[in-house]
C-alpha cells in the first residue's frame, strides 16, 4: 500500500534537509538510500494520479512490470554504490540524493514534460557528480552537450503537444495508434536526439570519453552503469510504448544505432587504456540496446541492459580503484589528495600482472569481463544467444552477422585486457613473479566482498538464467512494440 | 553412469582442485592426475554402458561410438600429461588456476563429444576455448592467447550463425535431425556446411587459419602444449566428421561437377588440406624451437586428417580416425619428451642443446618411437593410417593430392629427424654434464604412450574394427573389412603382424651384427672436435646450425600469411583511432556541430 | 512568432559551434534556451487569443491562449537559470585553474 511517489519524494526531502543539517549528512544519506532500497520491493503497481488533476494538466505515475524491475535494480545498485564509497560521499551527499530522486522519477513518470524535468534534474546532478573528479574541461563539455540535448528534447515535446494536444504518455500512445501516422516525424527525431545524448549514441557522445575516461570509483559506476541503464530503459519506454514509428524512420534510427555499435567496438579495440576500453564498450552496448528496442526486441533489450549494468558496475568500480594505484615506495593515496596530484596509471601494460597481487578482485573483474564477452557459464552468454535466437526466428539474417562481427572484436579486446592484467612479462618470456608490476592499490575489504558477490550472481545467472529471463519477459510484455518473446529455454525439455 | 554426472563431477572437481592447490601445490597437481585417470578408467570399463539418459533442461547428451572413440583419445592424452603437472607447479605463476582450467577444459571436451544438440555443443566448445585460452599466457607469450581466442571465436561465430540458420529453417537444434533435414535444400545445406566447416578448419589448423597453432602451441606452458596439439585440435576433426557424414555433404553436392570422383566443392576443400600439408611441412623444416616445429607438424597432420574425412570413403574415414588416434598419441609423446628435456635443461631451443642421449636414454627411445609413428614407418600406428589413406586416395585416382601427401610424408622425415639428431645425438654441451634422466613420474606416462603406439602398430585390428563400428553408426553403407590379423583394402591387404615380424627380424640381425662386431673406443668429444683450434663463434659449429640450409634456401623467400592477418588487425585499429580522433574530442563546439549535422541529416532522410 | 524562436535557437547553436570563449558559449546557451521558450509560447498562442486568466470581464470568453505551454516555459526558465549558474561556477573555476577563458589555450588531459 505504499505509494511509489515516496521513492522520489523521500530523497528530495532528505537532500534539502541535509543542506540545513550539514553535520548529519552522512547518516541522512544512508537512511534515505536504505529506505529507498527496501521500499522499492513493496510498492504496488498501477497508475497513480498526482494531485487529482486530470491529464494533461496533471501528472501520472506509471508503475508496471517494466518500470518496477528497473526501479528495483536502480535502487539496490545505488544503495550499494553509496555504501561502497562512504569516504567520498560527504561532500556531494545532497547531490546524490537529488540524483536518486531524479532517476526514480524518470523511470516512473507517465508524462512527457515531467520526463523532461526529471531528465534535467538527473543531468544536473550528474554534472555535479562528475565535477568531483576535478577535470573541469570535460565537465564543461558534458554540460554543454547535455544542455543542447535537453533543448532538443523539449523542442520535440512541444511539437508533439501542438500536434496531439496532450502530454500524457498513455494518451499519446492511444492517439498515435488511432489517428494514424503523424504528418511529420521531426518531433520524434528531435526527442531521439535529446535522448541520444544521454544514451551515448554516436555522434552525440563527444562527452563520454572525457567524463568516463577520468572517472574514479564513484563517478565511473554511477555514470557508466546506473545512469546508462536508466537512460536506456527510458528510451525503451518512449520508443516502444509511446511512439509509433514507421519503417523508414525505424531504419534511419537503427542505422545510427548500428554505427554506434561498430564505432564503439572498433574504438575500444584501438586503445590500450583501461577506462577507455570500458567506456567505448559501454557506448557499443548502448548502441546494441537501442537497436534492439527500435526493432521490436524489447524483452531481449531489457536483458542486454541488465547484463551490461551489472558487469559495468563491477568493471568501472575496479577500474577506478586500479587506475589510482601507486608504487609502494612512493607516496600513499592520501598524500596525493593533499598535494592535489593524482597519478593516473591508465595504460594496461603498466598495470600488468596486478591481479597476481589481488586475486579476489581479479576474479570479480574477470567474471564481469567474461560475461561482457558472452562466454558460457556467464550471464552474458545467454543474453547473446537469445538476441541471435529472436533475430533468426524473425528471419533477420543481416543483423546477426553484424552483431557477431562486433562481438568478435569485443571479445578480442576484452581478452587482451584480461590476459595482460593477469600475466605480466614481455613477449617471448615466461610470465614470472618478477615481472609483476610494482604498482598496487588499497581497496576496502567490504568493496572486495560486494563485488565478488555481484560477480557470483553473474555466474549463477549464467548457469540458470530463468529468473532473469522470466522477469525480462514480463517487463517486455508491457511494451507495445515488442514482437519477439521466445527464448532458448533451459528448463522444460524441448530445445 | 551418465555423461551428465561425469561432466558435472569434473566441473565441481576442477573448482575443488583450485582450492586444494591453494593449500598445497603438489597435492593439487596429483589430484588432477587422479581425476583424469579415474575418468579414463570409468570410460574404459563402462564402454557401452555409458548413457546419456539424465539431462538438465537443454543439456542433453547422446552416446555414439564416435564420441566414445574421441573421448578415449582425449582421456589418454590428458591423464598421461597430468603426470607431468606436479613437476611444473613451481614454474607457473598461477598454479591453482592452471589445475582448475586443466580439468575444466577436459570437462568441456567431453561435453562437446557427447552433445545431443548444437546449443550444448556450442556451450562446451566455448568452455574449452576460454579454459585453454587462459592457460596459454602462463607460458611465453601474451598475444598468442589473444590470437588464439580471436581466430577460434571467428570459427565459433560462423558455427553459431549456421546453427541458428538451421534452426530458423528446420525448427530443431538436435544435431542428427537438423543436419538430416537440411538435405532438402541444397543452398542452405552448403551454406551451413561451409560455415560450420570454418569452425572445424580453424580448430584443426588448416591453411590459411593455421597461424595460431605455432604461436599458441609453441608458447604455451610445456605441459599444456601436448594437450593443445594432441587433444584440442581434434575437436575440429570431430566437428568436420559430424557435418561431413551426417549431412551428408556428398549427397547434397551430387549435382555439382565432379573432379576425380568427388564434387568440386569437396575437392576445393581438400586442396586446402593439401596446402596445409605442404605449408606445415616446409615451415617445420625451418624451425629452431622444438615446440614450434612440432606445432607445424600438427598443421601438416591436420591436413591429412581433413583429406581423409572429406573423401567420404570407408577406407579414408577409417584412415583418418586411426590417424587422429595415432597423431594424438605420437604428438603428445613428442611434446612430452621435449617437456622432459626442458625440465632438466631449461630450454627448448635446439641450437642450445645436444647430446641428450648420453644423459636421458629412455627419453631418447620414447622420442624415437614417437617420430617413427609420425613419419608413418612400420611397426607403429602411424603406418597403418598412412597406408589406409594412401589406399583410398590411389583408389579414387586423385594423384595431385596423393603427391602432396607423399611429399608431406617424406618431408616429415626431415623435420622429425632434426630434433633427434640435434637434440639427442650430437655433442653434449659442458653445462649439461650434470643433467639427469627425467624423473620416474615423467617416464611412466611416456613409456605407456610409446607402448600404445607400438601395440596398435603391431596389432591394429581392434582399432580398425572399432572404426568400422563408428562408420556403420554414422550411416555408411560399406565399412572397412578386417579379418583376424589382416586389413583388407581395395588394392591389397595389410598384414600388420607380418610386417612387424619382418621388421623385427631385420632388427635382430642388425643387433647380432652389432654385438659380434668389435667395440668402438670412446674418446672425449671436446678433445678431438676442435683439433687444437680456437673457436671464435662456437654457435656456428653446433650440429643444428643451418641444418637443412640447402633445402631451406629453395623456399627462402616465401610469402607470409601472418602479415595478412596482422595488416587486417592494424586496419581495424587505425579505423578505431580515426573514430576516436574525430568524434570523441573535448571541444564542446565539435560535439554540438556533430549533433546538428546529424539532426539535419535525419530530418532530411525522413522527408525523403 | 514561431520563426523568431527558431531563428534565436539557430543563433544560439551557431554561437556554440564557433566560439572558443567560455563566457560567450554560456551566453549562446542562454540564447538557445530563450529561443526555445519563445517557440513554446508561440505554440500556445493562436490568432486573437487573450491571456488565460479568468476575470469578471471575460468569464464567458472562449478564446483563451493555451495555458499549458506557459507553465512549461516557467519550468524551463528556472531550469535554464540553474544550468547557467552551474556553468558560470565551472567557468570561474576553470579561470582559476588555467588563467584564461579561451578553450583552446587550456591544456587538457
Amino acid at each position: 500500500m505504499i505509494r511509489p511517489v515516496l521513492l522520489v519524494v523521500l530523497p528530495l526531502l532528505i537532500a534539502f534537509l541535509s543542506v540545513m543539517f550539514k553535520k548529519q549528512t552522512k547518516p541522512l544519506l544512508l537512511i534515505a538510500v536504505l529506505i529507498n532500497a527496501v521500499v522499492v520491493f513493496v510498492i504496488d503497481k498501477g497508475e497513480y494520479i498526482i494531485g487529482n488533476h486530470m491529464q494533461p494538466y496533471g501528472i501520472v505515475l506509471n508503475v508496471d512490470n517494466y518500470s518496477l524491475y528497473a526501479l528495483i535494480v536502480l535502487n539496490v545498485l545505488f544503495a550499494l554504490l553509496v555504501l561502497l564509497n562512504l569516504a567520498k560521499i560527504t561532500k556531494i551527499a545532497s547531490i546524490l540524493m537529488i540524483a536518486l530522486g531524479g532517476l526514480n522519477g524518470l523511470l516512473m513518470t507517465g508524462d512527457l514534460f515531467n520526463l523532461f524535468v526529471f531528465l534535467e534534474i538527473s543531468a544536473i546532478a550528474a554534472f555535479m557528480i562528475v565535477a568531483t573528479n576535478k577535470k573541469l574541461i570535460h565537465v564543461f563539455n558534458y554540460m554543454i552537450i547535455g544542455i543542447v540535448g535537453s533543448v532538443m528534447y523539449l523542442f520535440g515535446v512541444i511539437l508533439l503537444y501542438s500536434q496531439y494536444g496532450t502530454l500524457n504518455m498513455n494518451k499519446m500512445a492511444e492517439l498515435m495508434t488511432t489517428t494514424g501516422t503523424p504528418a511529420t516525424y521531426i518531433p520524434i527525431i528531435m526527442i531521439f536526439g535529446g535522448l541520444a545524448v544521454e544514451t551515448k549514441l554516436l555522434p552525440f557522445n563527444g562527452w563520454v570519453k572525457g567524463v568516463l575516461g577520468n572517472s574514479d570509483s564513484l563517478v565511473g559506476p554511477m555514470i557508466g552503469s546506473i545512469y546508462s541503464g536508466v537512460m536506456l530503459i527510458v528510451f525503451g519506454r518512449l520508443f516502444t510504448d509511446v511512439f509509433v514509428l514507421n519503417d523508414q524512420v525505424r531504419i534511419l534510427l537503427s542505422v545510427i544505432a548500428i554505427v554506434t555499435l561498430i564505432a564503439g567496438e572498433v574504438s575500444a579495440f584501438s586503445t590500450m587504456k583501461l577506462r577507455e576500453i570500458l567506456l567505448y564498450s559501454s557506448v557499443a552496448q548502448s548502441g546494441l540496446a537501442v537497436l534492439l528496442f527500435l526493432n521490436g526486441y524489447g524483452s531481449i533489450a531489457v536483458l542486454v541492459v541488465f547484463a551490461n549494468v551489472l558487469a559495468k558496475f563491477i568493471l568501472f568500480m575496479l577500474a577506478g580503484v586500479m587506475t589510482n594505484s601507486h608504487k609502494k615506495s612512493e607516496h600513499t593515496e592520501y598524500e596525493h589528495i593533499l598535494n592535489n596530484t593524482v597519478d593516473n596509471h591508465d595504460d594496461i601494460s603498466t598495470l600488468a600482472g596486478i591481479f597476481v597481487k589481488n586475486p579476489l578482485n581479479g576474479v570479480a573483474f574477470s567474471v564481469a569481463s567474461l560475461s561482457l564477452a558472452s562466454l558460457p557459464l556467464f550471464f552474458g552468454f545467454f543474453v547473446k544467444i537469445n538476441v541471435l535466437y529472436s533475430m533468426f526466428l524473425r528471419g533477420d539474417y543481416v543483423l546477426p552477422a553484424i552483431i557477431l562481427a562486433t562481438s568478435l572484436v569485443e571479445g578480442a579486446y576484452i581478452i587482451r585486457m584480461l590476459v595482460v592484467l593477469w600475466n605480466p612479462g614481455k613477449e617471448g618470456e615466461k610470465a614470472t613473479k618478477e615481472a609483476v608490476t610494482s604498482l598496487n592499490y588499497e581497496i576496502d575489504q567490504l568493496v572486495c566482498m560486494v563485488l565478488l558477490l555481484i560477480s557470483l550472481s553473474l555466474v549463477a545467472l549464467g548457469i540458470s538464467p530463468d529468473l532473469a529471463i522470466d522477469r525480462a519477459d514480463e517487463a517486455g510484455a508491457d511494451l507495445e512494440y515488442n514482437i519477439s518473446t521466445e527464448y532458448v529455454e533451459l528448463e522444460g525439455g524441448k530445445e | 553412469m551418465t555423461i551428465l554426472t561425469i561432466i558435472i563431477a569434473l566441473i565441481v572437481l576442477s573448482f575443488a582442485t583450485y582450492y586444494i592447490t591453494k593449500i598445497n601445490n603438489q597435492v593439487g597437481a596429483y589430484t588432477t592426475v587422479v581425476v583424469t585417470l579415474a575418468a579414463l578408467v570409468i570410460f574404459l570399463l563402462e564402454g557401452d554402458k555409458l548413457s546419456g539418459a539424465s539431462s538438465i533442461g537443454i543439456l542433453r547428451f547422446s552416446v555414439t561410438p564416435l564420441a566414445w572413440f574421441f573421448s578415449i583419445i582425449m582421456l589418454i592424452v590428458y591423464s598421461m600429461v597430468a603426470f607431468f603437472n606436479p613437476y611444473w607447479m613451481k614454474k607457473i605463476l598461477h598454479p591453482g588456476a592452471y589445475n582448475m582450467l586443466f580439468l575444466l577444459s577436459l570437462a568441456g571436451t567431453i561435453g562437446v563429444f557427447f552433445a545431443e544438440n548444437f546449443i550444448v555443443m556450442f556451450i562446451f566448445w566455448e568452455i574449452v576455448v576460454w579454459a585453454s585460452m587462459f592457460i596459454i599466457p602462463f607460458g611465453k607469450s601474451r598475444t598468442a592467447s589473444v590470437v588464439y581466442y580471436a581466430m577460434s571465436t571467428f570459427g565459433s561465430f560462423t558455427f553459431l550463425y549456421a546453427i541458428f540458420m538451421l534452426y530458423a529453417n528446420y525448427g530443431t537444434f538436435v544435431i542428427k535431425d537438423s543436419l538430416e533435414a537440411a538435405k532438402g535444400d541444397a543452398n542452405i545445406a552448403i551454406a551451413a556446411f561451409i560455415l560450420m566447416l570454418l569452425a572445424g578448419f580453424i580448430k584443426l589448423g588448416i591453411f590459411p587459419f593455421h597461424i595460431w597453432l605455432p604461436m599458441a602451441h609453441g608458447n604455451a606452458p610445456d605441459t599444456f602444449s601436448p594437450i593443445l596439439s594432441g587433444g584440442l585440435v581434434k575437436l575440429g576433426a570431430f566437428l568436420t566428421i559430424l557435418i561431413t557424414t551426417l549431412l551428408p555433404i556428398h549427397e547434397v553436392t551430387k549435382d555439382q561437377a565432379y573432379i576425380f570422383g568427388v564434387p568440386i566443392l569437396i575437392y576445393v576443400l581438400m586442396i586446402f588440406g593439401a596446402i596445409s600439408i605442404v605449408v606445415g611441412t616446409l615451415m617445420a623444416i625451418k624451425q629452431d624451437d622444438a615446440k614450434k616445429l612440432l606445432a607445424y607438424s600438427s598443421v601438416a597432420n591436420g591436413g591429412y586428417i581433413l583429406i581423409g574425412i572429406l573423401l567420404y570413403d570407408e577406407m579414408a574415414l577409417s584412415g583418418a580416425l586411426i590417424h587422429i588416434f595415432g597423431h594424438a598419441i605420437a604428438s603428445a609423446t613428442a611434446f612430452l619428451t621435449i617437456a622432459a628435456v626442458s625440465y632438466r635443461t631449461g630450454t627448448t631451443k635446439m641450437s642450445e642443446l645436444g647430446g641428450m642421449i648420453h644423459k636421458m636414454p629412455i627419453t631418447y627411445v620414447v622420442y624415437l618411437m614417437a617420430i617413427i609413428s609420425m613419419a608413418g614407418i612400420p611397426p607403429m600406428t602411424g603406418f597403418i593410417s598412412k597406408w589406409l589413406l594412401f589406399q583410398a586416395l590411389a583408389d579414387q585416382g586423385m594423384f595431385f593430392i596423393a603427391t602432396t601427401m607423399f611429399f608431406g610424408s617424406i618431408g616429415s622425415f626431415l623435420y622429425v629427424f632434426r630434433p633427434l639428431s640435434v637434440l639427442f645425438l650430437g655433442q653434449l654441451k659442458p653445462e649439461h654434464k650434470t643433467v639427469k634422466e627425467a624423473p620416474i613420474g615423467m617416464l611412466i606416462p611416456m613409456v605407456i604412450l610409446s607402448g600404445i603406439t607400438l601395440f596398435y602398430g603391431v596389432l591394429p585390428n581392434s582399432l580398425v574394427e572399432y572404426t568400422a563400428k563408428i562408420e556403420s553408426a554414422l550411416g555408411f553403407d560399406k565399412v572397412i573389412e578386417t579379418s583376424a590379423l589382416v586389413i583388407q583394402g581395395n588394392n591389397g591387404d595389410l598384414h600388420a603382424p607380418l610386417i612387424t615380424g619382418i621388421f623385427a627380424f631385420g632388427f635382430i640381425i642388425a643387433l647380432i651384427i652389432f654385438l659380434i662386431a668389435p667395440k668402438s673406443r670412446k674418446v672425449g668429444l671436446m678433445d678431438t672436435y676442435t683439433a687444437g683450434e680456437f673457436l671464435y663463434t662456437p654457435s656456428l659449429y653446433h650440429a643444428g646450425y643451418a641444418y637443412y640450409a640447402p633445402f631451406e634456401r629453395l623456399y627462402q623467400k616465401h610469402p607470409n600469411i601472418v602479415a595478412l592477418f596482422a595488416a587486417l588487425v592494424q586496419k581495424v585499429k587505425d579505423f578505431g583511432k580515426f573514430i576516436r580522433f574525430v568524434f570523441f574530442s573535448r571541444w564542446p563546439g565539435r560535439g554540438v556541430m556533430f549533433i546538428i549535422l546529424t539532426m539535419i541529416l535525419l530530418m532530411w532522410g525522413e522527408k525523403l | 512568432m514561431h520563426i523568431v524562436g527558431i531563428v534565436l535557437m539557430l543563433i544560439g547553436v551557431y554561437g556554440l559551434i564557433t566560439n572558443r570563449h567560455i563566457i560567450k558559449m554560456i551566453v549562446s546557451i542562454n540564447v538557445l534556451e530563450i529561443g526555445l521558450n519563445i517557440f513554446i509560447i508561440a505554440v500556445g498562442y493562436g490568432e486573437n487569443t487573450i491571456a488565460p486568466i479568468l476575470t469578471k470581464s471575460n468569464i464567458n470568453a472562449t478564446n483563451f491562449a493555451d495555458p499549458l505551454p506557459q507553465a512549461l516555459v516557467l519550468t524551463a526558465i528556472v531550469i535554464g537559470v540553474g544550468t547557467t549558474a552551474i556553468l558560470l561556477a565551472v567557468a570561474r573555476k576553470l579561470y582559476q585553474q588555467y588563467g584564461t577563458y579561451d578553450l583552446t589555450e587550456m591544456e587538457g588531459k
